[in-house]
C-alpha cells in the first residue's frame, strides 16, 4: 500500500518531495503500479458497496411489502375479532369472549367446578301478555327489555349465560373469578328491578304494555366451561344449583328479588330483607329458606324503589271464582270470592270465606269476564281476606278494573 | 456467559446456528447454505474462513443456495468479497445454484458476476 511507506506518505503531502522521489525511474514504476492497484481496489470497493446496498434495498423492499401485509392482516383480524365479539358478545359479554380469546385452554371443551352466584330473571305473565300482540311487537318488547337488562348485568360484571325467551340466566364469578360474586348478583338484581321503570316508560312510548319481572338469586357449586361439541360449544353453567335458582325465581311476584340462604349468608349483615320463608320446591328433598330482598348495604349499596301505589277500593266488589293450582286444601275446586280493591302495581284484595295459604298460586275468573283467565299469587293472608299479586293479567281485566267506579 | 443465540456449533466444515446451517459436502465439493442467515459482520467469520479454506484447497467449487431463505447485507457482502478473492486467485471454476422463488436471490446472486465474471449462476 502506498501510504505504508514513509517516503510515499511524504510525497503525497508535499509536491517538492514527490518531484524528488519520482525523479527515480524505479520509484516512478512502483508508484504507477501502486496507483493502478489502488484504483482496482477502489473500483471493487465501490462495486461492493453498490451491490451490497442493492441487496439491502431489495431486502428492505420485501420487508415493506411484508409490513403492509401484516398491517392488512391486523386490520382484518380486528374486524374478525369485533365481529366475533359482537355476535358472541350479544349473549356472553365481553369478558367471556376476552377470556376465551386470550387463553388457548379457554377454547377447549371441558369444565371445572366452581362456586358461583346464579341470577335468573323472568317476566310475569309474558305469555298471556303476548297473546294479544303481533310478533313484531313481541320482539320489540323483548329487545327493549333484554337490552336494558343486559346493560345492567354488564355494569355489575355479570356474565349473561343465555336468554331463554323472556328469561335471563346470568352468572357472577365466572369466567373471571370474583370474590364478591354473591353481593354483585344481589345488587344487580335490585338494579334490574329499578331499571324496569325506565323499560316500562320506553315501552309505553312505543305504545307497548308494561312488564313485571321476578328475579331469583342463588349461590352454589356448578360446573362451568365450554359445553357442547367441537362444532357447537358454548361457555355455560350446569348443575342442580342452576335448577334450584329457577325454582327460587318461580316463587317471585313482579318486582321481587328472592335469594337463597347461601346467597343471603354471603351478604351477611349487608343484606336488607322484608323477611324470609320456607318453601319445598319440587325435586328438592329438604325445605329451603328464601329471603325477600329490599336492599344491599356496603360497597354495592342499592335499595328497591319505594312502592307508593295506593289501593283503589271498588264501589261494587266484583264476584269471581278462583282455583288453587297446587294447594292441597282446595284441591282444584272453584272457590267463590270477591275482588274488593286493586292498585296500580297489580295487587288485588280479595274477600274470601276460607283462609288461603301464603304464596299459593291461583287462577281467577271474574264473573264479569267469563273465559278470561288471570293468574295471581297470594302475597298476604288474614282470616277472610287475602292480598294477591297478579302474575298474569289479561288486558281485558286491567281495562275492566280501571273502568269500574271506585268508592269515593 | 457466551451468547448462545448466534454462536455457531459443529466442526469447521459444518457450521450450525439457530435457524441456519452452512456445511461442506467434500465428495461433491459443494458448500450448502441453508435457512436464515442474519449474522453480524464479525459473526460471519467462521463461514468466511470455511469459504477461504475450500477455495484454497481446490479451485473447483459449487455453492448451493436453494435452501437459503434469507441473507442479510453482511452476508451478501461476505459472499461478494469471496468472489473478489476468487477472481484475484484466478483460474477458479465456481458455480452457484440459487432459487428464483426466493426473491432476493434473483437480484443479488447475478451480481456475483460483476466481481467474478467467470462464475456460473444457475437459478431454478
Amino acid at each position: 500500500m502506498l501510504t505504508d511507506d514513509a517516503r510515499w506518505r511524504r510525497a503525497l503531502a508535499d509536491p517538492e518531495a514527490a518531484a524528488e522521489l519520482l525523479a527515480d525511474p524505479a520509484a516512478r514504476a512502483a508508484f504507477v503500479a501502486a496507483a493502478a492497484a489502488l484504483q482496482a481496489e477502489h473500483d471493487d470497493l465501490v462495486l461492493l458497496h453498490d451491490s451490497t446496498l442493492e441487496h439491502a434495498n431489495e431486502i428492505e423492499e420485501q420487508l415493506a411489502v411484508k409490513i403492509e401485509q401484516v398491517e392488512a392482516l391486523v386490520v382484518e383480524l380486528e374486524l374478525r375479532n369485533t365481529f366475533i365479539r359482537q355476535m358472541f358478545g350479544r349473549h356472553v359479554t365481553d369478558e367471556v369472549v376476552n377470556t376465551l380469546l386470550a387463553s388457548p385452554e379457554g377454547r377447549q371443551l371441558g369444565g371445572e367446578r366452581r362456586t358461583l352466584t346464579i341470577l335468573i330473571s323472568d317476566l310475569r305473565g309474558f305469555s298471556t301478555l303476548c297473546e294479544g300482540l303481533g310478533p313484531e311487537q313481541v320482539v320489540a318488547i323483548l329487545n327493549i327489555y333484554l337490552g336494558a337488562m343486559a346493560d345492567v348485568i354488564g355494569e355489575y360484571r355479570g356474565s349473561i349465560n343465555e336468554f331463554i325467551g323472556d328469561a335471563i340466566l346470568a352468572v357472577f364469578g365466572a369466567p373471571v373469578p370474583q370474590d364478591d360474586h354473591p353481593e354483585r348478583a344481589v345488587a344487580c338484581a335490585i338494579a334490574m328491578q329499578r331499571a324496569m321503570g325506565e323499560v316500562n316508560a320506553a315501552l309505553a312510548a312505543h305504545g307497548l304494555p308494561a312488564l313485571e319481572m321476578g328475579i331469583g338469586v342463588h349461590t352454589g357449586e356448578v360446573v362451568v366451561g365450554n359445553i357442547g361439541s367441537n362444532r357447537r360449544a358454548k361457555y355455560g353453567v350446569v348443575g342442580r344449583h342452576v335448577n334450584l335458582t329457577s325454582r327460587i325465581e318461580s316463587y317471585t311476584v313482579g318486582g321481587q328479588v328472592l335469594i337463597s340462604e347461601s346467597a343471603a349468608r354471603a351478604l351477611g349483615d349487608r343484606l336488607r330483607t322484608r323477611g324470609c320463608f320456607e318453601v319445598r320446591p319440587k325435586g328438592v328433598r329438604e325445605p329451603i329458606t328464601i329471603h325477600d330482598v329490599t336492599g344491599v348495604d356496603g360497597p354495592f349499596a342499592i335499595h328497591m324503589a319505594e312502592e307508593t301505589a295506593e289501593w283503589r277500593i271498588l264501589a261494587q266488589p266484583q264476584p269471581l271464582v278462583f282455583t288453587a293450582l297446587e294447594g292441597k286444601d282446595t284441591g282444584g275446586q272453584e272457590v267463590p270470592a270477591l275482588l274488593v280493591a286493586h292498585d296500580e302495581r297489580h295487587n288485588a284484595e280479595l274477600q274470601v270465606s276460607a283462609p288461603l295459604p301464603l304464596r299459593a298460586d291461583l287462577k281467577l275468573v271474574l264473573a264479569a269476564l267469563p273465559g278470561v283467565d288471570a293468574y295471581a299469587k297470594v302475597v298476604a293472608a288474614s282470616p277472610g281476606r287475602a292480598v294477591v299479586r297478579f302474575t298474569a293479567l289479561p288486558r281485558a281485566l286491567t281495562e275492566l278494573l280501571d273502568a269500574l267506579p271506585a268508592r269515593a | 456467559m457466551t451468547d448462545t443465540t448466534t454462536r455457531p456449533t459443529g466442526s469447521e466444515t459444518d457450521i450450525k446456528g439457530p435457524g441456519y446451517r452452512v456445511w461442506f459436502d467434500l465428495p461433491a465439493r459443494t458448500l450448502h447454505f441453508e435457512g436464515v442467515l442474519r449474522l453480524s459482520t464479525s459473526e460471519y467469520k467462521p463461514i468466511e474462513d470455511l469459504l477461504d479454506g475450500v477455495l484454497q484447497a481446490s479451485p473447483t467449487l459449487a455453492l448451493r443456495m436453494t435452501e437459503l431463505q434469507f441473507l442479510n447485507s453482511s452476508g451478501i457482502n461476505m459472499l461478494y468479497k469471496f468472489a473478489i478473492a476468487a477472481r484475484k486467485k484466478g483460474e477458479t471454476e465456481i458455480k452457484v445454484h440459487g432459487s428464483s422463488t426466493i426473491p432476493w436471490q434473483g437480484k443479488s446472486l447475478p451480481n456475483l458476476k460483476k466481481f467474478l465474471p467467470a462464475i456460473v449462476i444457475a437459478l431454478d
